[in-house]
């Protein structure tokens, strides 16, 4: 069971902290990718990483990526919600690999022409706001820290075969001041961009599909 | 064998406490006739609908969907026979598109908006059940410190052919502990609430 707000608040001074674990290596470098939104909640964040991913698996790796304007003219209702590998109740998200839709997942890759879908999920997202008191007494309120909840899955089609399984708390601070050298993001689209960066570097990496 | 014999009874104690202690509270508006002396009629047809596309929200309807087909005295359309024939339901569709900050609901706690009313509308033509009982969570709360958690259930059940709402409810349902030992879990809040509003239904059924 994921006690996520505890994780977000330990891990508030880092701006994103991914955890992608690679059951299969070997990746088909001639092949077709997509990146998928899969939960439609935080349209904003959703679709800065999804444009983001796809714009850095073209740069940096052999993959044909298939890029979102295309996802949405192929597919009409994208981005839709599409059951993910976890289960929600409250706020409390506890991982369950069996209730991943993957007939829709399956036909998306076929409508779409890929050999993979990235496909990832952001169920959760916590807010806190800071409250400072002046000696006058006078209160203001002031944003603070934003914490998202992140699946993510590289999956092969039509073998179904699941390559990465990531898990990412993400967040952002804005105007936080920090000892030392490690920022956290300061908006959304910060903490978005460096997630998207880490999340293919690590694919790159550990797929061996570099340019 | 003495010392056993008396701290068992004293373990027994503590633990019942702590069930004690472990409880759950009602507020605000329980389920509701709008007017006066209305009855659900045995026998009759009725769907569950998840007001919003959401996890929770789609949980909750599952929970009482299930609970009200264990009670019998209605015909109670399975969740996977919504599914079936609405197309993208539950995950793609909304039907609630308002919230219990909405200032008309002051004055009208049975307050629907015209586009929600329009899409469960357009839903019961599909199900043709004659009530559709619209179930979604306004809000969620979760305080660390006594391990309290909290949902804000509220509900309409809408008569058909008539299209009109009958009964509704506005409730907090929370539970709480002050045990490490017996943490409180968010599938026992669903499980109360989804009880609570089964059996006040199923007070105004004749």
């Amino acid at each position: 069971m994921k006690k996520f707000f505890l994780v977000l608040l330990s891990l508030s001074f880092f701006s994103c902290y991914s955890t992608h674990k690679f059951l299969n290596t070997d990746i088909n470098p001639g092949g077709r990718i997509a990146v998928v939104i899969a939960e439609t909640k935080y349209d904003d964040v959703n679709t800065i990483i999804a444009n983001s991913m796809s714009e850095l698996l073209e740069a940096k790796s052999k993959l044909t990526v298939v890029h979102q304007h295309k996802v949405k003219s192929i597919i009409g209702t994208y981005p839709e919600r599409i059951r993910g590998p976890y289960k929600h109740l409250g706020d409390e998200i506890e991982p369950d690999n069996k209730r991943r839709d993957m007939d829709t997942l399956a036909a998306y890759a076929k409508k779409l022409n890929v050999n993979y879908l990235y496909v990832f999920w952001i169920p959760i997202c916590v807010e806190s706001k800071i409250i400072t008191t002046d000696p006058y007494g006078n209160t203001r309120e002031s944003a603070g820290f934003t914490g998202y909840y992140y699946i993510g899955e590289l999956i092969e089609f039509p073998s179904r075969r699941i390559i990465a399984q990531g898990e990412a708390e993400l967040s952002y601070i804005p105007n936080a001041t920090v000892i030392g050298s490690r920022k956290p993001a300061a908006s959304s689209r910060e903490m978005a961009i460096n997630f998207s960066e880490l999340a293919v570097d690590e694919i790159i990496k550990n797929t061996g599909i570099g340019n | 064998m003495f010392t056993v014999k008396k701290i068992l009874p004293f373990f027994a104690f503590i633990c019942l406490s702590v069930v004690f202690i472990s409880c759950s509270t009602n507020k605000g508006k329980k389920f509701t006739p709008v007017d006066e002396g209305f009855l659900i009629e045995s026998g009759k047809s009725i769907a569950v609908l998840s007001g919003t596309n959401g996890d929770n929200d789609i949980n909750l309807a599952e929970l009482i969907s299930e609970r009200m087909i264990i009670e019998g005295r209605l015909k109670v359309m399975p969740q996977a026979e919504i599914s079936r024939r609405i197309p993208r339901y539950p995950l793609n569709v909304n039907l609630i598109d308002f919230s219990y900050n909405d200032k008309r609901i002051k004055n009208n706690p049975s307050y629907l908006s015209d586009t929600s009313k329009a899409g469960i509308d357009a839903v019961q033509k599909i199900l043709k059940t004659d009530y559709i009982l619209i179930v979604w969570i306004d809000s969620l709360s979760s305080l660390p410190y006594n391990d309290q958690r909290a949902m804000n259930v509220a509900s309409r059940l809408i008569s058909y052919p008539a299209a009109k709402v009958v009964a509704y409810s506005f409730r907090w349902n929370e539970k709480h502990s002050y045990c490490c030992l017996f943490p409180v879990k968010w599938i026992g809040v669903f499980e109360n609430a989804s009880i609570d509003l089964t059996e006040e239904i199923y007070k105004n059924v004749k």
